[in-house]
């Protein structure tokens, strides 16, 4: 960065830190790192972002939809770069992944923003501002690595926001973690451009993608994005070998119709794989959706249903401890393989990734 | 809840809460809510989740967060859960994350509600509004470190100006008055219901009442000062009403204070008094909207008089409900909000014996 350029982003960034709140690091003033994907439009200082379909083209000052990145003197920067709002250490099965490494923990990480408004966000606290507001701590790629290392972490878990957002701090740090042997998941929207995506692929392990309904119009009306850009990014994902799990938060009224549900679990099956782990997780009344009811336990067992009469292998059921929907069981002669509660494995019986039964192969990442 | 509660009874609440971060806003209705039930309280647990669970209890027994003993205490008592398990318990009862809890509400430096000083308000306010408007926290914050001095300063400068151009048109002293009646009124008859709250712990069901009291006091005020108002002893029954309204403030300020927690108002005999402390206030306001009329009645347009009067008693009303609610009842508490409409209502006393010599 130049000198007449840090001068300028020193300036723009007059806040003061609160006292710390994260778990490790120093606390710290986010970084500027310069984007990967973004060209500037003509001789002026406009610049247009590369990152996701959103495509926003910002003049000189402006921040993105995403609030995460900002057009300084027609260089686009990424704002929260090696400095998250939050890092903790998760079970790997809240992200939620259960076929990836159970009963391990992931350091997981985030920086703020993201390119959705989602009305439901459960993380609105650091979805819905920018990096320049949170308390942030320092975490450089390779500390980030190294204290996942410590904690006996075998993943490093790019969540609680919209990764993509970070997308420079989390493909560094994928690098970095991949050296050390340390696997990269990432729960996301799935709202990013095929060419960023595919140079992500290759540090990437699992990936996560909320699939929040299968309409435009839900896309569109409750969380302010497109629902195409999305399957894009789930074929591209199976296809550049990365293990995929998908996350439908079932809210009754608005995406729990039934022939929804069943062409959503169709496409699953038919375009990126009928091993792919469906999570049918229950709805709370949440940021700006309080009017509507928790999903009830029978909504979540129909859209199960509908998933394995659509040919999917794997369908769960989130967000209800101790249903029965939280196992894994053989697809071909149902032993439970994986006995679950919550967050919690109770009892896994499953031997190398076969079932100990039938010898069936599991899909996803037993080891590393 | 502490003299109800055995010793090692145990009150259960919960706070907006997250297992990823805090803002400030977050901070400050934990960091509230942890202080006020540790002022109660001997002893206060917090497990943290998406909704933060507060444990407060008079005695440590009385809070048990060992996963393990609470899992055997089901055992001994052959409860059977789906949810609740050794594993669940282990991890929702985390000690590291309820020292990271700790530590991220800590840095806040908000202060313990009580009933009469109601900072648990402005707290749960201010993250309301940072879910639904989140453009305007800077401003919220700003307002809740430095609005009270703001807001006292504007008052001088208003009062000042008042003072200053009494002499400069002869509506000035009248139309201070009549303004900050409608100010003061507004925020004794919010605070009047905010207390018969705290005191019966509902209002939904006489809130009409309650309104009611207040409109029959003005309506009885202003037969009365009618009057008034063919006699020459106008301004000094202006001033007495300003007068009688300033001391009622200062009883309730001594009501406020010595009833401490408002709590024990009892039944019908309470309510009558909250149904009379509304009338009284009333009573005045509406004595004083048509002497103002009268002193500044312009004789060839009636409306010339009335319109100014009414806006600025109208005026004075809105201010102090837009502000009383959000900011000065939370901050102040009710009982200095009292003490400063008192000094308003002096201030207005002052004003009017310093014109009426000047006449």
């Amino acid at each position: 960065m130049r000198r007449r350029d840090f001068l300028k982003v020193a300036a723009l960034t007059p806040f003061v830190l609160a006292a710390g709140t994260n778990v490790l690091g120093q606390e710290s003033r986010p970084a500027f790192h310069e984007a990967l994907y973004y060209r500037k439009k003509g001789s002026s200082k406009v610049v247009e972002c590369l990152l996701c379909p959103r495509s926003c083209t910002l003049p000189d000052g402006a921040t993105g939809f995403c609030r995460a990145r900002k057009n300084i003197s027609g260089r686009l920067y990424s704002l929260g770069y090696g400095s998250p709002c939050a890092a903790h250490i998760d079970p790997v099965e809240k992200k939620p992944f259960f076929h990836v490494l159970p009963r391990t923990y992931s350091f997981s990480v985030a920086s703020a923003g993201c390119n959705f408004r989602c009305r439901f966000c459960q993380n609105w606290q650091i979805s819905q501002v920018s990096p320049l507001e949170t308390t942030n701590v320092s975490l450089p790629p390779k500390d980030l690595a190294a204290a996942a290392a410590q904690k006996d972490c075998r993943s490093i878990a790019y969540t609680y926001t919209e990764p993509t957002n970070f997308y420079e701090y989390m493909l560094d740090t994928a690098k970095t973690a991949r050296g050390r042997g340390i696997l990269n998941v990432a729960h996301s929207n799935g709202y990013i451009n095929p060419e960023p995506l595919k140079a992500l692929c290759r540090y990437m392990d699992a990936v996560n993608i909320d699939l929040k309904g299968f309409s435009e119009d839900f896309y569109g009306k409750l969380c302010e994005g497109e629902l195409a850009p999305v399957l894009l990014t789930i074929k591209t994902l199976k296809r550049s070998g990365v293990w995929v799990e998908i996350t439908n938060l079932v809210i009754e009224g608005y995406n729990d119709d039934e022939k929804m549900v069943r062409e959503m679990c169709r496409w699953v099956a038919k375009e990126v794989g009928r091993d792919v782990p469906v999570h049918f997780s229950r709805f709370y009344p949440m940021y700006k959706l309080t009017g509507v009811s928790p999903t009830s336990v029978k909504t979540l067992e129909r859209a199960r249903d509908a998933g394995f009469e659509a040919g999917l292998q794997f369908a769960y059921i989130g967000n209800v401890p101790g249903h029965p929907g939280e196992n894994t069981y053989c697809p071909k002669c149902k032993t439970i393989l994986i006995q679950r509660s919550g967050y919690n494995v109770l009892n896994m019986t499953l031997k190398n990734g076969k079932c100990p039964s039938c010898g069936t192969k599991i899909g996803g990442i037993w080891a590393t | 809840m502490r003299r109800i509660l055995t010793d090692e009874g145990i009150l259960v609440f919960t706070v907006p809460g997250s297992l990823a971060y805090y803002d400030r806003e977050l901070k400050d209705i934990n960091m509230s809510a942890m202080a006020t039930a540790g002022k109660v309280f001997a002893h206060v647990a917090v497990v943290p989740g998406d909704e933060n669970i507060f444990l407060a209890s008079p005695s440590a027994k009385g809070i048990d967060l060992s996963p393990q003993r609470l899992e055997s205490r089901l055992r001994d008592l052959r409860l059977a859960t789906r949810l609740i398990s050794l594993p669940h318990l282990t991890y929702r009862l985390d000690r590291e994350r309820m020292e990271w809890f700790r530590r991220a509400v800590e840095p806040s430096r908000a202060e313990v509600n009580r009933d009469l000083a109601p900072k648990g308000l402005y707290y749960t306010l201010a993250y309301v509004n940072a879910l639904h408007t989140p453009s305007m926290k800077g401003l919220f914050a700003a307002a809740g470190r430095r609005g009270i001095p703001v807001f006292l300063a504007a008052l001088g400068l208003f009062a000042a100006g008042a003072f200053l151009l009494r002499n400069k048109h002869r509506r000035i002293p009248a139309l201070f008055v009549i303004s900050t009646t409608g100010f003061v009124v507004m925020l004794l008859e919010l605070s009047l219901i905010f207390v018969f709250q705290v005191a019966y712990g509902y209002v939904f069901h006489e809130i009409g009442i309650l309104i009611t009291m207040l409109m029959a006091g003005m309506a009885a005020g202003s037969m009365a000062a009618a009057r008034r108002v063919t006699t020459p002893g106008v301004s000094k029954a202006f001033m007495a009403t300003e007068a009688s309204l300033a001391s009622f403030c200062l009883l309730l300020l001594i009501l406020f204070t010595l009833t401490g927690h408002g709590a024990g108002a009892g039944g019908l005999p309470g309510r009558l008094l909250f149904f009379a402390l509304l009338f009284v206030p009333g009573f005045f306001a509406g004595m004083e909207f048509p002497l103002a009329v009268e002193l500044c009645q312009d004789k060839e347009r009636a409306g010339g008089s009335v319109g100014p009067v009414y806006a600025g008693d109208l005026a004075g009303g809105f201010i102090g409900g837009m502000l009383g609610g959000f900011f000065l009842f939370p901050l102040m508490g009710l009982a200095m909000s009292c003490l400063l409409f008192g000094a308003l209502k002096a201030a207005g006393l002052f004003l009017l014996l310093l014109s009426g010599k000047r006449k």
